[in-house]
């Protein structure tokens, strides 16, 4: 009896597993992308929902008029990348200049969201789209199943997070972006156009979101309304891993993809939001700067 | 005539669920994403009372606003413990929470309003009673029109009598410097957490009128769409004062009605609501933050 749990056990382990890592993966790249704008600008950007959508939909049409995956998927790329850019140039950066409080941002950012969804919807209806027909080709990795659209989401969304650390290790830019996140008042001091970073932060988030809602929708297909909830995850990746970093904002991505496929395995998937958001609750209760958040010396005015 | 009505009873319920919300976002500068979760709750516990015990209005109502406070205490240990966008993304989390249990706490094999099958999930709860007011069973439009402007009417004057009572300069004192109104003792916990129950007793109170009148409660009461239809009727009207709401109701609950007599397709129609509410939002934003007819500018 104790065996037969044991193997039960392993092969629900293997599996959630599996399917934890590929998706984490994807939710890893999601946080980050928020982070990226979050961390330098402190602003909730609510309209990478657009960009997790756009994407896809660039795709759909370009594989519609016959043109091949590969330029689709980096036209949807772009489209997503154009589509941050602007929500920060025509939204934010006015905003900035007006000294907007940080809600006003959020609010605004909000009706950003609706309003690019709902011009998507008129556009291309709000059904639900597939980006590959047809049954996918499977590998059995033990008691695991893997099919080839979650390697190629986990496969691209690996490459693109590797990319962005290697630019924010070793780059001028990623090191004049991590300024911006640490003090971006002495940053415009010593003669940096805070401005122009804040523009590339919004543009790299909107790529990253991108490749992100690609690889989803490659693997399981999109509608127009799902970004929200995409970046709803985001936000809970990020506290998760705390406000004040990159890398552990992508960690607590994967580690909460794998989570989520623990509950689903064991008990059901359509508890997981309910144990997610439960979850982010109870560490927010309990410790509000997140869960592996450093502990930092309070600030007078906080 | 019957048109009137129905719009009537609808105003009625969401100058209810702006003016519970005005009260936290407007009053206690706490921007709140989590209001129609206590909406969802006033209306699936009438229902649920009404199928399995009792279709009076007051005990059920009095039953919706207690469970409603009770789970406001979750939101207000979220609003006591942070500030700011990361406690509205705590209260969407919140929010998000509450409409999966909604959303899912079904099973096929169990009655309805069992323990098992307590909302019956996303097909929601049909045949709901009519309420009966100490005995009285309203049942026509212009029934409920009255007892939906009533109740109304009657809660307004209560928040506004709440409203001038010291109580509420405790609370302005908290929005504009929470710091400050600490140092002189201000409990700022107490304080948000009876700002948030009170606003929650009166999303279940129209959460309550609502299901009466439908005789029909699913899921979409408490969602997420349901939220930003509030907080865009609150950032429209004007928050900190109590004609801010009463105006973002009308403007957006005027809005659909406008799009009806431009004939468009149903679909179309849903899709061009939002999008206005979303453009109103980023407009109001930039041109007065403060909305049409508030008084205080979200910080």
């Amino acid at each position: 009896m104790y065996r037969a749990v044991s193997c039960v056990t392993v092969l629900f382990t293997m599996s959630a597993l599996t399917n934890g890592i590929t998706n984490g993966a994807v939710l890893a790249l999601t946080g980050l992308a928020f982070q990226t704008v979050y961390l330098p600008t402190g602003i909730f950007h609510l309209g990478l929902g657009v960009a997790w959508v756009v994407a896809p939909l660039v795709a759909w049409c370009g594989i519609r008029v016959g043109l091949p995956l590969p330029l689709v998927a980096g036209l949807g790329v772009l489209a997503g990348s154009i589509v941050s850019l602007l929500f920060e140039l025509v939204n934010h950066r006015p905003l900035v200049a007006k000294g907007a409080p940080l809600p006003v941002h959020l609010v605004s950012s909000l009706g950003l969201y609706l309003v690019g969804t709902q011009l998507l919807s008129l556009l291309a209806g709000s059904e639900t789209k597939v980006l590959r027909p047809g049954v996918d080709r499977a590998w059995h990795i033990g008691t695991a199943i893997i099919s080839r659209a979650q390697l190629i989401a986990a496969a691209s969304a690996c490459v693109v997070l590797l990319g962005f650390v290697i630019l924010l290790m070793t780059s001028g830019l990623g090191r004049a972006l991590r300024a911006l996140a640490d003090n971006p008042t002495e940053l415009a001091l010593r003669g940096h156009n805070v401005s122009c970073l804040r523009s590339v932060s919004f543009g790299l988030s909107g790529a990253m979101m991108s490749v992100a809602g690609l690889a989803t929708a490659y693997d399981v297909g999109f509608d127009t309304h799902g970004g929200l909830t995409a970046v709803l995850l985001a936000v809970v990746a990020v506290i998760l891993g705390g406000r004040d970093s990159f890398l552990r904002t992508a960690c607590a991505g994967l580690l909460l993809a794998v989570g989520r496929e623990y509950i689903a395995s064991i008990w059901s998937a359509r508890w997981l939001d309910a144990a997610t958001f439960g979850f982010l609750a109870l560490v927010l209760v309990i410790r509000p700067s997140g869960a592996a958040a450093r502990s930092l010396r309070r600030d007078a005015s906080t | 005539m019957n048109y009137i009505l129905h719009h009537a009873v609808y105003l009625a319920v969401y100058v209810l669920l702006a003016s519970g919300l005005n009260l936290t976002v407007g009053y206690c500068g706490v921007l709140t994403m989590a209001h129609a979760s206590f909406f969802g709750i006033g209306a699936y516990t009438y229902a649920i009372l009404a199928l399995s015990w009792t279709s009076e209005l007051l005990p059920t109502m009095v039953l919706a606003v207690g469970l409603a406070v009770l789970t406001s205490a979750g939101v207000a240990l979220l609003a006591v413990r942070m500030r700011g966008d990361f406690f509205a993304m705590a209260s969407l989390g919140f929010q998000s929470l509450v409409y999966c249990l909604v959303h899912n706490w079904s099973a096929s094999d169990a009655p309805i309003g069992s323990w098992r099958n307590l909302t019956n999930g996303p097909f929601g709860i049909a045949g709901i009673p009519r309420p009966t007011v100490l005995g009285y069973r309203v049942t026509s439009p212009a029934d409920f029109a009255l007892l939906s402007l009533t109740t109304c009417v009657l809660v307004l004057i209560g928040v506004r009598v709440i409203l001038q009572a010291p109580w509420a300069q405790l609370l302005r004192a908290l929005r504009d410097d929470e710091l400050a109104a600490r140092a002189l003792g201000i409990g700022a916990g107490r304080s948000k957490a009876e700002a948030i129950a009170i606003s929650a007793a009166l999303a279940a109170i129209a959460g309550v009128l609502q299901a009466a009148y439908l005789g029909f409660v699913d899921a979409s009461v408490a969602s997420l769409d349901q939220s930003i239809l509030l907080l865009c009727m609150v950032v429209v009207g004007g928050t900190g004062n109590w004609k801010g709401p009463l105006i973002g109701a009308l403007v957006l609950l005027f809005i659909p009605e406008l799009l009806r007599f431009v004939e468009l397709p149903t679909s179309v129609a849903a899709e061009l609501r939002l999008l206005l509410y979303g453009l109103s939002l980023v407009a109001l934003m930039h041109r007065r933050p403060q909305g049409l007819a508030g008084v205080y500018r979200l910080e």
